[in-house]
């Protein structure tokens, strides 16, 4: 048995539900304990697969709902198609839709029978969907306490809904569908819809916070809803804390406290009130009926019409009243200034009111015509036109609070009182009367009545709550609503200080009136007929007094103890008499008493019932004063007769016994009362079931109609049918195919034209078997074929073949029906004759193909047109090693181990596919499996096949693997010939046997220094050819051509070419004639060989050996081992062996043994690769004598630069070595020399300062000494300090002296002196002449000079004598002391010489006589004694 | 002006100027002179007999060495000097710590030269 669920979830959605569907039940949990009922617009002809599609999203059982099906929790029920979907009594009850299609709202019938069944435990969710189904259904939803969920409308693929959900304000919660489950949970799990139980204050604490709601509302919003009911607002409050999952309402005060937002929310939801257009239908005909129709019809036209409807919510009952009246109107022919004013005291309501936007589901009952007369249609809602809304006047009232509007003629309040306590019901009540002009008319709802103020209300229909205003205007009624109202903040505010506020400024007149009746008036009570009182005026104290208990309006209870009896006698009196009575009474005041006078004064009224009763109070003139009083006390006592004691007596029993009734009867009134609230409740039930009747009710109306349209369409649709019949009947006799419909049973149910030429069947025969029938065709199977297709439920083929030869494929199938119900058999034959003599053809044609491609050798592949291999032969298998079944099927690129995955291979067979174009011979090469590598030709071609549609390809395979290594080999060997041919230094080239040249090497055509002409150039490519001794050498003569003719190798036959640069390039020629395999001569070849470089080479050698033999050098080469190699002449000359003495001998044989050790350093250096410059050394002759050489030392070099020796040479350096010793004499000489010549000077310069007299004189005698003495150096010099001739000598001493030619004479042989001597006897002259010019001979113009020297004896003993003889001068006598001339002479010249010096002053002159030994053969040589020595 | 105690003073010297300058310079100091010898022989013969208190030689005299005639002095513990226009160098081992006086020379330096070879001997004052 499934539980009862928590709670109801309806789902409606349209266009795009699905996907928030399945949103929705992603997130929810099979274990919510919720029931789902997903109401979709779907297709009524279609089956829905919704549950089917639902279930894959939850694991909760999902069914499409069938009647009466009863909700269980974790189920989901989905509507199906073309139904109303209900929910009563916790089951679902399907219906056909009440409305024609198009204009059904099944949301909303869902919405409104969820929250009229499960009331809070009703959540109604609004997902994706176009239109506004739903938001109707949502307000009853929230008006019964339960949740409403909307789609985001972001989130929506079709956002109609949702949005229209909203902007009635319908949604307690705006979520995305995967977010709802939460709230729903939360909803559910809350105290309000578990437990289900009103909020009951369990502590002080809890009616504490109860009220804290109530007054936070009043001082937030101003709204007062201490006059609503309370079971009511804590079932609104606790709903709200079930919406925001509030637990205690502590902490929903706090909520309210925090959130201005809730504030607004919690009000809305407390003045909830559900609405719509011509609402109970009924109710609205009857006002029709018995209101509007007689007010139209009393009305004329242009009169006003006032019509007021509070608490109007969205305005709905204000816009049909104003359709109503007008409607009414028009029908009239009449045109009223109507004015209906629609009030609420809540602005969001009024908004929507004033839009008069309403959703199309809102008039879903409306006749067309008035939904045209007063609606637009916008999207898929409707607004009121602009001249119904003109009509209503909309404002925010409220009606607990704020004053009534007046002189109307008609106030519908209905389904307002329902919510308020009594007390407020009624002071509503009398606000309408106060409001309503006279005889104006009161609509409520059919749950409330006018209550106790059935004396301000007559009653015009019990049934539909139609009431008349009687009676005068209760002021006093409405006063306190009006004074309380004006003493609340219009605004929601938090000062709660009770605010004075002028009262409304009466008029003057009525201030005067007022303020004299203030003044002079008696205190007075107006009471009706029945002493209820109705007005006070005055001050009413004195004489009347509110017993305790109730409060009452009967005057009789209420006039102090004295005043009742008389007081009842009187109003009795003028009541009846309609006469003004006055009596007198005394009230009793402990044990005080005074007398009042009453007048009863009867007062006219307009009211049908007639009149009421001013009773005016005055203190009696005798109770002011003693006399009177006692004046009264008299009457009073007069009026006492013996019996009026026992009268009074009786009276205070009586009175007693009245006192004890009155009680009984208050507390018969209490009960009653009770009963009477119980009453209002129970009707108050009634009504709301009432109210879900009547919506039952319109709701199957629209059910019905929905019916006739199905109907409608159900025509439709078998005229549809019968069309689809024929069409299908004139296909199947149309076509050539005998189609045969048989039943269960296979009786015949139909057949095609086509089949009599099978069967013999005419129309009668239809529901015969077909067994019965001889058949034109050999089919044995027929029968039992049929029943094997009836059983498995297979399709059978087969090919039969008819009497008359032709052949026919029979089909044979299960019949289904729509519902996949079988229902039979259908039979077809098709002619296939022609198709099978074709198949035979080409069977044939296909056994002859595969006997070809069996037999031929080449492996052939048959490929599909995806490349797989259809077939393959033979030799296939067997070139390849594989088994039929391992080939046959697969694709050729996955064959064996894939060989033939080639891209290119494939691209090409899908060219032969695409283009039709073959492959030809295809290489391909690959590793194969058990073959190696192989290399394969493949052509493959595309086999034609006329309008078949899956190609075929041909691929042969030709292993060419041999063919191609053969090939391959050849012509690697042939390149490498080539190469090798190529790479040869050597010049090779090859000609015919008609010695035509076929190739030639790029060394041949750089020998030849040109390229030759292939096939036309004879023997040699050379230019022009000499034999090597120069003379020409023809073409047709050379090597080549005579190898050729006499059919001989020549081997290194010498010739010259000359290129075309002139260059001449010496060759060897090798060339060879070349033989096939039976001897004849095919060509030859001819190998080149360039001998420039070795005829250079020859001749440099040639040269370098004479330079070496030339050379006066000594060069010697030698071996690392210090072994000589080589000696030239030089050497020889140099060192003294001849070359086969010492070549091959050590060269330690040249180094005296102190240098061996040179030997050995210069032997490391030279190894090391070192070249050794100018080394001087010595080194030794053969004889043994020893010889300055400088040595140069070089390494010889292999061709590979590794030192295999060294060359030698060395240069004698003897005559450079004396030179130099030489040189360094000399320097020392010339210092020495010039040292002494200074000496010399300075003596010279000494012995003239010393012998001058005068400076002049020693200045003029030193020079010129001085340059006597530079003279004879001059001399000297010029003999190389080898000595002077002495001619010269004497010449050059005395030529300063000579002023003419013959002052000197100069007379003597040719005498050589040493240097010494020379330079002493010139300056011995130069002193003998310088006195001659001073003093002697040549001081005069005659005097002169003979020189005159010879020369006598000889060798050692050869002696010179000199002699200076003046003559022609003055006469001289003996100096007086000796200068430095006479020094000169006779002590320098005589040591110099080693001889004697005599002078004489003779008479004719001086004469000085010089004798001095000169041995012989010191003229040459003596030179070099000479130069050392001196 | 002081000078020292005339002595005999051999002058061995073969340029006949040169030596007759320096007989000129000694005698002017106040010595006396012996020679002068311009050949290698007469002035053996002279430093071997005659009285010398020093002498002043040339080191090359007329192509001889003049090392004999110092051989001679030595034995006989006379000072002396070189004149030479060689210098130093001109002196061969065994003669390379003997005075040279440098030609031309001053007549101090001659004078100094002497009187080292004279340190603390009785003086001449010629101006007396």
């Amino acid at each position: 048995m499934a539980r009862q669920p928590s709670a109801i979830v309806g789902i409606g959605a349209s266009a795009g539900g699905i996907e928030a569907l399945g949103h929705f039940f992603d997130a929810m949990p099979a274990d919510s304990g919720c029931a789902f009922v997903v109401v979709l617009h779907l297709d009524p002809r279609r089956e829905s697969e919704m549950a089917h599609i639902l279930a894959s999203r939850t694991t909760m059982p999902v069914a499409q709902v069938g009647d009466g099906m009863p909700i269980a929790s974790d189920h989901v029920y989905v509507i199906a198609p073309d139904t109303e979907l209900k929910i009563r009594d916790g089951r679902l009850h399907v219906s056909q839709p009440s409305e024609a299609r198009g204009h059904r709202h099944p949301v909303d019938v869902l919405f409104r029978s969820l929250a009229a069944d499960r009331r809070e435990r009703a959540i109604a969710i609004v997902l994706s969907g176009t239109g506004s189904n739903g938001t109707e259904g949502l307000k009853e939803i929230r008006a019964e306490g339960g949740m409403s969920l909307v789609q985001t409308p972001e989130t929506a693929k079709f956002d109609g809904m949702p949005r229209s959900a909203i902007a009635a304000n319908m949604a307690d919660h705006v979520l995305a569908p995967e977010q709802m489950p939460e709230i729903v949970l939360a909803y559910t799990r809350h105290g309000y819809a578990a437990a289900s139980v009103e909020v009951e204050p369990a502590s002080p604490d809890g009616e504490a916070s109860f009220e804290q709601i109530l007054e936070l509302l009043r001082a937030r919003s101003g709204h007062d809803f201490g006059s609503y009911k309370q079971s009511t607002q804590r079932r609104r409050i606790h709903r709200r804390m079930g919406l925001r999952n509030i637990g205690t309402l502590d902490k929903y005060v706090d909520e309210l406290r925090g959130n201005p937002h809730e504030v607004q929310t919690l009000i809305s939801d407390l003045m909830i009130s559900v609405t719509g257009f011509f609402r109970d239908a009924e109710a609205w005909n009857a006002l029709a009926e018995l209101v509007v129709g007689p007010l139209v019809e009393e009305r004329g036209s242009g009169a006003s019409i006032r019509i007021w409807v509070p608490a109007c919510s969205t305005g709905e009952e204000a816009y049909s009243m104003a359709m109503l009246v007008m409607d009414q109107a028009e029908a009239a022919g009449k045109r009223f200034d109507l004015k209906v004013f629609a009030t609420d005291a809540q602005e969001d309501n009024l908004r929507r009111a004033r839009d008069g936007l309403y959703p199309a589901a809102a008039m879903a009952n409306f006749p067309p015509e008035r939904l045209s007369r007063f609606f637009e249609k916008l999207d898929s809602s409707f607004q009121v036109n602009k001249e119904l809304r003109d009509t209503v006047v909309i404002a925010q009232q409220n009606l607990l609070r704020d004053p009534p509007f007046s002189r109307l003629d008609i106030i519908s309040c209905r389904n307002c009182l329902i919510y308020l306590q009594p007390e407020a019901q009624q002071r509503i009540v009398a606000l309408c009367h106060f409001g309503l002009r006279q005889g104006g008319r009161l609509f409520l709802g059919n749950a409330e009545t006018v209550g106790r103020h059935d004396d301000l209300f007559e009653t015009v229909s019990k049934k539909w709550r139609i009431y008349r205003r009687v009676g005068p205007t209760r002021h006093d009624l409405i006063d306190y609503p009006s004074a309380h109202g004006l003493a609340e903040p219009r605004a929601a505010t938090d000062d709660l200080s009770p605010q004075l506020v002028e009262p409304i400024a009466a008029s003057v007149a009525e201030t005067a009136r007022r303020a004299l009746l203030e003044r002079y008036a008696p205190a007075s009570v107006l009471i009706d007929r029945k002493g209820r009182v109705l007005y006070f005026h005055g001050t009413t104290r004195d004489y009347l007094e509110q017993p305790p208990g109730e409060p009452t309006r009967d005057l009789l209870t209420m006039v102090r103890d004295g005043l009742a009896l008389k007081l009842r006698g009187a109003i009795r009196e003028a009541s009846n008499g309609n006469v003004s009575v006055t009596v007198n009474a005394r009230i009793r005041q402990g044990r005080a008493s005074r007398t009042v006078a009453m007048t009863v004064m009867p007062v006219s009224s307009a009211s049908r019932d007639g009149g009421f009763l001013l009773v005016s109070f005055t203190p009696s003139p005798s109770a002011s004063g003693k006399p009177q009083a006692r004046a009264a006390a008299r009457e009073d006592l007069a009026e006492a007769s013996s019996g009026e004691q026992a009268l009074q007596d009786e009276l205070t029993s009586t009175r007693a016994e009245l006192r004890n009734t009155i009680e009984h009867l208050e507390t018969a009134n209490e009960e009653l009362k009770a009963s009477n609230e119980e009453a209002t409740s129970m009707n108050e039930e009634l009504q709301s079931t009432n109210e879900e009747l009547e919506t039952s009710k319109e709701e199957l109306q629209s059910f019905n109609e929905e019916l006739n349209t199905v109907n409608n369409q159900l025509q439709h649709k078998i005229g549809e049918l019968e069309r689809a019949t024929n069409d299908l009947s004139n296909l199947l006799s149309g076509s050539e195919t005998a189609t045969l419909f048989l039943d269960a049973k296979f009786r015949i149910e139909w057949f095609a034209p086509a089949t009599r030429e099978l069967f013999d069947l005419v129309t009668s025969d239809i529901g015969r078997p077909i067994a019965h029938f001889a058949r034109k065709f050999a089919d044995e199977n027929l029968l039992s074929d049929a029943e094997t297709v009836l059983k498995k439920l297979t399709t059978i083929e087969t090919e039969v073949r008819s009497d008359a030869g032709r052949w026919y494929l029979r089909r044979m199938l299960p019949y289904r029906t729509r519902d996949n119900h079988i229902a039979g058999i259908v039979i077809t034959f098709s002619d296939i004759t022609a198709r099978k003599r074709a198949s035979d053809a080409a069977d044939e044609a296909r056994v002859f193909a595969e006997a070809i491609v069996e037999t031929i050798r080449q492996p052939l592949l048959v490929l599909t047109g995806d490349l797989r291999v259809k077939s393959a032969n033979q030799a296939f298998f067997d070139q390849f090693h594989v088994r039929p079944q391992e080939t046959t099927g697969r694709l050729v690129h996955e064959l064996g181990s894939g060989e033939w995955d080639i891209p290119k291979l494939r691209m090409l067979l899908d060219e032969v596919l695409s283009k039709g174009q073959p492959v030809i011979d295809f290489e391909v090469e690959h590793e194969f499996r058990d073959l190696g590598r192989r290399c394969m030709l493949v052509n493959a071609r595309k086999l034609v096949r006329d309008g078949e549609r899956d190609e075929l390809l041909l691929l042969a395979i030709e292993d060419v693997t041999e063919r191609k290594e053969g090939e391959i080999a050849i012509r690697l060997s042939e390149q490498r010939l080539t190469d090798l041919i190529d790479a040869l230094p050597g010049a090779v080239y090859t000609t015919d046997a008609a010695g035509l040249i076929t190739s030639y090497n790029p060394a041949a055509a750089e020998l030849w220094g040109r390229d030759p002409e292939l096939g036309s150039d004879e023997w040699c490519g050379s230019w022009r050819m000499y034999w090597p001794d120069g003379t020409p050498l023809p073409h047709d003569e050379c090597p080549m051509a005579i190898a050729l003719k006499e059919n001989r190798p020549i081997r290194g036959a010498e010739a010259v070419a000359e290129r075309s640069d002139g260059v001449r390039v010496p060759f060897l020629a090798y060339p060879t004639p070349l033989h096939n395999a039976w001897g004849g001569v095919i060509g030859a070849v001819n190998m080149l060989v360039d001998i420039t470089e070795r005829k250079r080479a020859e001749a440099l050698a040639e040269r370098l050996a004479a330079i070496v033999e030339s050379s006066d050098d000594a060069i010697i080469s030698k071996n690392l081992d210090g072994v000589i190699m080589s000696w030239n002449i030089g050497a020889t000359r140099l060192f003294g062996y001849a070359p086969d003495e010492i070549v091959g001998q050590s060269i330690m044989m040249l180094i005296p043994p102190d240098r061996h050790d040179e030997e050995v350093d210069i032997l490391s250096r030279v190894s090391r690769g070192e070249h050794i410059e100018h080394y001087e050394t010595i080194r030794q002759r053969k004889d043994g004598s020893q010889v300055w050489v400088s040595l140069t030392v070089s390494p010889l070099k292999d061709a590979r630069g590794k030192v295999f020796g060294a060359s030698k040479i060395a240069r004698d350096m003897t005559e450079r070595r004396r030179a130099d010793e030489h040189r360094q004499v000399l320097m020392g000489e010339l210092n020495h020399r010039v040292k002494n010549t200074l000496a010399v000077i300075q003596s010279i310069a000494s012995r003239t300062l010393s012998h001058a007299s005068t400076i002049e004189e020693a200045r003029d005698a030193f020079g010129s000494r001085l340059i006597n003495l530079a003279k004879a150096h001059d001399i000297l010099t010029r003999e190389s300090w080898m000595g002077a001739n002495l001619a010269e000598i004497v010449a050059d001493t005395v030529k300063p002296h000579a002023s003419s030619q013959d002052r000197f004479r100069i007379e003597g042989p040719d005498v050589h002196l040493a240097p010494s001597a020379a330079l002493a006897i010139a300056m011995a002259l130069h002193e003998l002449a310088t006195n001659a010019a001073k003093y002697g001979a040549l001081s005069t113009e005659k005097g002169h000079a003979t020189i005159g020297w010879e020369v006598s004896g000889a060798h050692v003993d050869r002696r010179l004598a000199l002699h200076w003889t003046e003559s022609g001068g003055p006469k001289v006598a003996p100096p007086t002391r000796a200068g430095f001339g006479s020094l000169m002479i006779q002590r320098v010249l005589a040591a110099e010489l080693g001889g004697e010096v005599n002078v004489t002053y003779e008479s004719s002159g001086v004469v000085c006589t010089i004798s001095a030994p000169i041995p012989a053969g010191r003229d040459g040589s003596e030179r070099r004694n000479d130069l050392a020595g001196s | 002006m002081t000078l020292q105690a005339a002595k005999r003073i051999l002058i061995v010297e073969d340029e006949i100027l040169v030596a007759l300058h320096l007989e000129d310079v000694l005698l002017e100091m106040g010595h006396h002179v012996v020679g002068p010898c311009s050949r290698i022989q007469s002035a053996i013969e002279v430093a071997r007999t005659e009285d010398i208190d020093f002498a002043v030689l040339d080191i090359n005299v007329a192509g001889t060495l003049s090392f004999s005639v110092v051989d001679i002095l030595r034995q006989r513990s006379i000072p002396f000097v070189f004149a030479s226009g060689y210098g130093n160098e001109g002196l061969t081992d065994g003669y390379r710590d003997e005075t040279v006086l440098h030609k031309p020379f001053e007549s101090r330096e001659l004078g100094r030269a002497i009187a080292r070879a004279f340190p603390a001997g009785p003086t001449v004052d010629l101006t007396s």
